[in-house]
């Protein structure tokens, strides 16, 4: 199973997303798009597509500016428009996924 | 349920902290007492000894040798549902991949999608709409009737005969108020919450499939191929598995990633430790005392090689003492001194007739020191 | 007058010549920095509490205290004077022209040795002493009219401070020559966080160093005192074990992780000059990275 399976997996049977579609983008990432069960963040105005970057914890563990610049722009090819936000999802060494927003630009903390 | 039933319960359920049968367990013999102090003790605890020894023969678990599959995608995974609850349940080994540890999946799709065949909801989807519309179209008659009857009885034109029924009916609409509720709730979440991707899951009205599996770590296979033979990897030798975890984490040699962590895990297994994941922390392993459901893990381990490349540096240390300390858990650095790296080969090459002999004999090369990190804030301590 | 009695007597007069310097501050503004040795050791060191306010509330820098506090020496949680600059705050400071770095060994040997020329040529009182003696007490020999001079220090040496001190300016680029000679940082480190700390400094960030919660630097919306909520900021890369470990922490205490660096292709050509790889900033990209609360 493949690191981008493995994150389609669980975010369609354990977080209950759907329409969960994989996207092969130059051979070298890849990218899954869906829509979670309910908005994810209070701060959102309705539940819409989210875009997810599956990665692997154990074999790069480091990711630069122009790496994530790089999803950005690509997603925004995808999808004809530059999303707000990508989700990294970690993929632990013991099948864990923990996911992770990163939000474009310089934004403040969420007041939890 | 009580904490007390709880916590009975759980020790029923985890009773064995190893997949592993002993003779006590399948024979029912338990040995006697032994009274340092009384000789026929001493004589009764021999004969017992030897009794169990030649009397039965060591349970062998080869028979149910446990399926662990492994292909490219590097995942050592267990399949079936048997092994997965049996590894869970007897050491805690693996993890559910769509589940926070224990495969629950099943459990919770089937509870999730009302598939349960011996609970009353076990209804078709239709079948549950159409019981709820009658239960609805009941209510309403009843309540219409109640309603009536109410009024008349503002009118002052109510019968004695009427007024009994009146209270009747005011309890039959309070508890079919009540069926209403669950029904409802239950079949509106069927309805609404189903989606296309479950679709696929439901063959008869049951769960198709079970989805998720049971996921092991490379130190948690060789550990239950080497340690205690109670799985089969595909058809590999333990020195094939061997060989093939060593792989996936760099090169083959004395300071492999696997190999040390291995030598730790084994370390604290033989001592009785549950040992776990400790990504989330930030380290390599958590120990817990008796397991995850339990009582928190209390210690972090960091493997430490001797070899200076694979150091950690000072700010790396300092970081990952600063989340442990946050958690409560208590540090601990394992030095693990490990051998030249022709002795390491001479061994791995030599030919052995038995392989358990042969890791036996590497990993007495390694050698384990455990050195407690704490912080010290020489301005808070004071006094 | 030899060297060895120039410093007796900044020994002597050391106490009283800070509170001298707070006179001698002019109101411009613009604050000066003493380098405590530009050969030994060019650490920016601050003492005078005034300047250190004008840095904190006029530009909102924070620097960091690093002396001990008199009366509690036994710890070290509150401390006191001096204030150390970091290297990216004393070339923002200097660069949009709020501060000038001040060549301080130099300066005080010179200041000095006027304060002694001046005490001996032009004190009055001691003028006027030796005129009364003359009078009185005309036998008396050399020896014993010698300690009946009072010499008391000459307290009118604003303006010539003020007038001098420009001559021990040091110009930034020989200050960051000096600094690079004496730091384990190379200069294309020392600019391209310098170019970070003015990105987050224009956009109105005061800033802590965040090496106590793992990244590069802390940014608040306003003072620290004040201000509870914030972000740790890392340059460049971000590790995602320290992700995984950072955004347990992180979510639980109202923080988030900003990653900042240089849009590809626009980092400087290491061959320019420093003036300038100031001058020409790279353009920044930054990303905010917080726990996304499920799975």
């Amino acid at each position: 199973m493949s690191l981008g399976e493995q994150v389609h997996t669980n975010l369609v049977h354990y977080n209950l997303w759907t329409g969960v579609r994989l996207h092969d983008v130059d051979g070298d990432v890849t990218f899954v798009s869906g829509i979670p069960p309910s908005k994810l963040s209070s701060s959102d105005s309705k539940n819409q597509k989210e875009w997810v970057v599956p990665r692997s914890l154990i074999q790069n563990s480091s990711i630069s500016v122009s790496e994530i610049a790089n999803w950005f722009s690509a997603i925004a090819r995808l999808d004809q428009q530059r999303p707000r936000r990508v989700t990294i999802g970690i993929v632990n060494d013991d099948g864990t996924i923990v996911y992770y927003f990163i939000h474009d630009g310089v934004v403040e903390p969420r007041q939890n | 349920m009580s904490k007390r039933n709880n916590k009975k319960l759980l020790n029923q359920i985890y009773s064995r902290p190893l997949p592993i049968e002993l003779s006590s367990d399948k024979y029912g013999v338990a040995m006697p007492t032994l009274f340092p102090h009384n000789p026929v003790s001493w004589l009764f605890y021999l004969t017992r000894l030897i009794q169990v020894n030649t009397l039965y023969s060591v349970p062998q678990s080869s028979e149910t040798l446990i399926d662990v599959s492994y292909d490219s995608d590097g995942i050592f995974k267990v399949s079936d549902e048997e092994s997965m609850a049996k590894l869970w349940r007897c050491g805690f080994f693996g993890k559910g991949t769509l589940s926070r540890s224990e495969p629950t999946w099943k459990a919770r799709t089937i509870k999730r999608l009302n598939l349960d065949s011996n609970t009353a909801n076990a209804l078709s989807m239709e079948e549950v709409t159409n019981k709820r519309r009658d239960e609805r179209k009941k209510f309403k008659a009843e309540r219409s009737r109640l309603q009536e009857l109410e009024l008349k009885q503002r009118k002052g034109e109510i019968s004695d005969l009427e007024s009994s029924q009146l209270e009747q009916l005011r309890e039959t609409l309070a508890s079919l108020r009540l069926i209403d509720f669950k029904l409802s709730k239950d079949s509106f979440d069927r309805e609404t919450d189903l989606r296309f991707e479950d679709l696929d899951l439901i063959e008869s009205n049951q769960l198709g499939r079970n989805l998720e599996f049971l996921q092991l770590q490379a130190i948690e296979t060789f550990f239950l191929k080497f340690a205690v033979n109670v799985i089969r990897v595909n058809d590999f030798s333990t020195k094939q598995l061997f060989l093939e975890c060593c792989r996936q984490s760099g090169i083959l040699k004395p300071t492999n990633k696997f190999v040390l962590d291995y030598v730790v895990y084994h370390h604290y297994r033989s001592l009785g430790w549950c040992v776990r994941s400790g990504v989330k922390f930030g380290c390599d392993m958590l120990l817990y005392k008796r397991g995850p459901p339990f009582i928190h893990a209390e210690y972090c381990i960091l493997v430490i090689s001797n070899d200076d490349k694979a150091r950690y540096d000072w700010f790396e240390m300092a970081a990952k003492a600063r989340v442990i300390g946050t958690v409560k858990k208590t540090f601990v650095l394992v030095y693990v001194d490990s051998p030249t790296e022709e002795r390491f080969n001479s061994i791995l090459s030599s030919a052995y007739s038995d392989e358990g002999i042969l890791f036996q004999d590497l990993f007495k090369l390694y050698k384990v020191t455990e050195i407690l990190y704490r912080r010290w804030a020489p301005s808070k301590t004071r006094d | 007058m030899n060297e060895e009695a120039v410093f007796q007597y900044i020994e002597q007069y050391a106490s009283s010549e800070e509170l001298e310097e707070k006179a001698a501050q002019p109101d411009s503004g613009i604050v000066d920095l003493p380098v405590v040795s530009l050969a030994q050791n060019p650490d920016v060191l601050i003492f005078d509490v005034r300047n250190i306010r004008i840095l904190r509330e006029k530009y909102g820098i924070l620097g960091v205290l690093t002396g001990t506090l008199a009366q509690y020496p036994q710890q070290n949680f509150f401390l006191s004077v001096p204030l150390k600059l970091f290297i990216w705050e004393v070339i923002w400071l200097v660069e949009s022209g709020k501060a000038r770095l001040v060549d301080q060994a130099r300066y005080r040997i010179e200041k000095a040795r006027r304060l002694a020329e001046g005490g001996r040529i032009e004190n009055d009182n001691r003028v006027l002493l030796s005129k009364n003696e003359k009078h009185d007490n005309s036998k008396n020999t050399q020896e014993n009219r010698e300690p009946n001079f009072v010499v008391t220090k000459n307290t009118d040496t604003s303006k010539k401070c003020e007038d001098f001190i420009a001559e021990y300016e040091i110009p930034l680029r020989d200050y960051l020559n000096a600094y690079i000679k004496s730091s384990s940082l190379k200069i294309e480190d020392i600019l391209s966080r310098y170019h970070n700390f003015k990105y987050l400094k224009e956009m109105g960030f005061f800033m802590n160093p965040g090496l106590k919660f793992g990244g590069d630097l802390v940014i608040y919306p306003g003072d620290p005192l004040r201000f509870h909520s914030y972000s740790i900021v890392k340059f460049n890369m971000v590790d995602l074990q320290d992700l995984v470990v950072g955004g347990r922490l992180a979510t639980s205490v109202k923080k988030n992780i900003i990653i900042l660096g240089d849009e590809e292709n626009s980092s400087n050509d290491l061959n320019d000059n420093i003036e300038a790889c100031l001058n020409r900033p790279p353009q920044k990209v930054a990303f905010s990275i917080e726990w996304a609360g499920f799975g």
